[in-house]
């Protein structure tokens, strides 16, 4: 699981997130390096995850510590730091999402509107077609990457990132109960979209 | 025993123990009863496992680097060039054909034509200036001389027929 940095800053004395993101809106730049180097690694997995591309990921954590940033005094205290960060990453990645259907559907229409044939590729034929049938890391992701976004959002919190129930409904803002539904409805689509790409393999 | 829908909407409290004690026998019994949802339940709970377990990822070595540039504000001129030629090309473009059409609008519009082309430039530009839009103020239609702007092809290519007619029409009212 990726998220450890709060159990690693309660084990010796450095400060806590909320004591640096305190230091940082009193213009302590260093508290906000501190910040950085604790989230960028599990922000970036919650982000790659979600967007299923690396470079892609690295540019919106770019721009969520770029925010952050920005919009230090945004930040109130009533929240954890924590959520309040994966909020504005999960946001983001959310964005580049529907920028990336937007512009699927753009190329699609563009390809429609020209008269060019395209190939449809020989599945027999395929040197990647992999007979086993274990569940690799790379099917797990594809499966992940055909869940809507708000289920992809929950159980990616939940599941990799180790998130409670409390935290995800801050995160996302929806109520508890909410969470914990759209959580089980996401593991079983995953289970089923998972199950659909192992026959298709 | 409870339904298969049920018992699917409890899993993830099945799985977590989170369930009363009186729901997990419940739980417990229909699993035990019901194939498909047995294997459900054995995949989800080896998928939430597979999931926990993934391989993580590390930022590449130049993260902070970048982080620092894109903060002092350098990123966005450095890695963005192209779009931000486009953009000004752009507007370029557009406040040309704003210009040639605020130009033809008060040509055509005004209610003193005769003395259009026997004006001075600078009087030109004063009639320019007086028009409350910004669009006028801004761009080049104070700045070209009246007759250059009357002779322009290039601005008339967006109604060739319309505008040479109204030219001959200016000429015309010159001459009488």
């Amino acid at each position: 699981m990726v998220k450890t940095e709060s159990v690693l800053k309660k084990t010796d004395n450095s400060p806590t997130d909320e004591e640096l993101i305190a230091r940082f809106q009193q213009g302590d730049n260093y508290a906000f390096d501190l910040l950085v180097k604790r989230y960028k690694d599990p922000l970036l997995n919650f982000v790659y995850r979600f967007v299923g591309e690396r470079e892609e990921a690295e540019d919106i954590v770019q721009e969520t510590f770029l925010r952050l940033f920005k919009n230090k005094h945004y930040y109130r205290e009533i929240a954890k730091f924590s959520t309040w960060i994966y909020t504005i990453a999960g946001n983001l990645a959310k964005t580049e999402l529907r920028r990336r259907k937007r512009r699927k559907l753009l190329s699609i229409s563009h390809f429609m509107s020209t008269d060019k044939d395209y190939d449809i590729p020989d599945e027999d034929s395929n040197p990647e077609r992999d007979t086993n049938t274990v569940i690799t890391d790379k099917i797990i992701q594809q499966a992940i990457d055909k869940l809507s976004p708000k289920f992809k959002q929950v159980i990616l919190l939940r599941d990799v990132q180790g998130f409670s129930y409390e935290e995800i409904a801050q995160i996302v803002g929806i109520p508890l109960g909410t969470v914990k539904s759209r959580v089980n409805r996401a593991r079983l689509k995953l289970q089923e979209d998972l199950q659909q790409l192992m026959n298709e393999q | 025993m409870i339904s298969c829908d049920t018992a699917k909407s409890m899993l993830s409290d099945y799985l977590e123990h989170t369930l009363t004690p009186d729901e997990r026998s419940s739980v417990e019994e229909h699993l035990s009863q019901c194939h498909e949802c047995k294997r459900v339940y054995d995949d989800v709970a080896f998928l939430t496992a597979k999931l926990r377990a993934l391989p993580a990822i590390q930022t590449s070595e130049d993260f902070d680097g970048q982080l620092r540039l894109r903060i002092s504000g350098n990123y966005a001129q450095t890695n963005h060039p192209v779009i931000s030629k486009k953009g000004f090309t752009f507007g370029l473009s557009g406040a040309a054909l704003i210009a040639v059409i605020t130009f033809f609008i008060l040509t055509t519009n005004s209610p003193e034509p005769q003395p259009l082309i026997q004006q001075s430039s600078n009087q030109i530009i004063n009639r320019a200036n007086q028009v409350s839009s910004p669009i006028v103020r801004t761009q080049s239609v104070s700045k070209a001389a009246p007759v250059e702007i009357a002779n322009d092809n290039d601005s008339l290519n967006q109604q060739p027929q319309k505008v040479n007619q109204e030219n001959i029409k200016l000429v015309d009212q010159v001459k009488n």
